[in-house]
């Protein structure tokens, strides 16, 4: 009732003829007013130096850049400077070390010794989120080539590379999976997989007007006070003491594999520990999924264009469930799909070690599957294999001998 | 008497984009509104019932 009102006063008061052409020129002044108001808005890119981990990296040089969920600008990458060589790493928690009394993170440690390449001060921006998927994986090193690094590494999760219960972790990247895959029609039917037509919006619009683009920034501040009035936050509508409906916990759901674990869980509740674990692993290894093969393609056609010499390695996987010879066969499984996917892609450019890093390091101390207390031993052979790397490219680096 | 017409409905005419101008102006600051008073989380619910 109200609206045919409203048209109607319009009408008569405001004298607006409701004709396509009227519909058109709204559209063009409601464009005018957001660029005024792009214009009037300040520019809030995110800071770097402001990550939660800050205390955990031990060189000046090394940031982690990962913005917080829900931020779709996904990282934020550091300023560059002519003198200086910088590193994208894009990884997940598998590069963190995870003792309680000294956290650390292996680009930072690696940089005590990788401290110059090509006559340069090594910076690292470090593309990191927690539970970094493929399709995660891939908005990050779309993001990280946009920033035009000297060199690319990527590390790869061996329990969720392939595996399809878990293909994507932060869907705040969509934005940068849209605006990547722009000119990258390849990547398009993988992408109507997971994107939305709000994040198509949402992206397109905030390429120019950072009103969207530093939505984040604003709407953290914003939401206590004005949250309610808008349309877009959606708000749990229950009574906190009360349990919520089914729907409401499923809504509430922030990462698909918690959907997964809760109506089709692969491994039973009374498997605990290693075995739970190697449960998982043997799943993931056995999954086949085409989508996270797609999106690992995607991933390296990307790096291939960009033509950003890059090290791609697979990540430990903790050496006591690899000794169990169901885990050993898994990884071997992966390690082999991954290195018939990677086969085309092997160029001077790029170099894959689709073999786990444990298979290199050996011997180390885990606290869970994947994350290990101390990174000394992996920091040593990354060090290794990047001087090699290094060498291969014609740069100078502080490799000793 | 045509062309008198016409003249009177200039001004009508103006105050008709008048209002298209201000319904645009007035859309995109309830879209600016919008995106600056969210964030895009999932809100978290407890789910430990």
């Amino acid at each position: 009732m109200t609206w045919p009102r409203v048209l109607s006063a319009l009408e008569n008061r405001g004298h607006l003829k409701p004709t396509w052409g009227s519909l058109l020129r709204i559209g063009g002044w409601c464009i005018v007013g957001l660029v005024i108001i792009a214009l009037v808005v300040p520019a809030r890119p995110g800071d770097p130096a402001r990550s939660p981990y800050r205390a955990q990296l031990s060189s000046p040089t090394v940031f982690e850049i990962g913005a917080p969920r829900g931020d779709e600008r996904g990282f934020y990458p550091s300023p560059r400077s002519n003198n200086q060589f910088q590193i994208a790493w894009v990884a997940g928690s598998s590069i963190q070390g995870v003792d309680p009394e000294r956290r650390t993170f292996l680009p930072a440690e690696l940089q005590h010794q990788l401290h110059t390449i090509d006559g340069q001060e090594v910076t690292i921006d470090i593309y990191f989120l927690s539970g970094m998927r493929i399709i995660d994986e891939l908005g990050a090193v779309m993001k990280a080539i946009d920033s035009n690094p000297d060199m690319l590494v990527v590390t790869l999760n061996p329990l969720w590379v392939l595996n399809d219960r878990a293909i994507q972790g932060w869907d705040n990247l969509d934005g940068q999976l849209v605006i990547g895959a722009a000119t990258s029609p390849a990547t398009w039917p993988l992408l109507l997989s997971v994107v939305s037509p709000s994040d198509i919006l949402w992206a397109s619009a905030g390429v120019r007007i950072n009103v969207f683009e530093d939505r984040y920034h604003w709407g953290v501040k914003l939401k206590d006070r004005f949250g309610d009035w808008s349309p877009l936050e959606i708000q749990p509508r229950h009574d906190p003491s009360e349990e919520p409906s089914e729907l409401a916990q499923v809504a509430a759901m922030q990462i698909p594999v918690f959907f997964w674990d809760k109506y089709d869980n692969i491994v039973s509740d009374d498997v605990q520990g290693t075995d739970r674990q190697a449960a998982a692993f043997k799943y993931a290894a056995d999954s086949q999924s085409p989508t996270a093969r797609a999106a690992l393609r995607s991933l390296l056609d990307q790096i291939n264009e960009s033509a950003i010499p890059t090290y791609l390695y697979l990540a430990q996987y903790d050496d006591e469930i690899v000794a169990q010879p169901v885990v050993d066969q898994a990884l071997d499984t992966v390690e082999d799909d991954l290195a018939e996917i990677t086969a085309g892609y092997l160029s001077d450019l790029m170099v894959i070690r689709s073999e786990s890093a444990i298979r290199a390091v050996g011997d180390m101390d885990f606290r869970d599957a994947i994350h290990v207390y101390d990174v000394a031993p992996l920091t040593e052979h990354l060090y290794s294999e990047l001087c090699e790397f290094t060498r291969s490219q014609g740069w100078e680096a502080s490799c000793g001998g | 008497m045509a062309a008198k017409q016409a003249t009177r409905n200039i001004p009508l005419r103006r105050r008709g984009r008048l209002t298209e101008a201000l319904i645009g102006f007035a859309l995109s600051a309830v879209i600016a509104l919008a995106a600056l008073t969210s964030t895009g989380e999932i809100p978290f619910v407890y789910q430990g019932y």
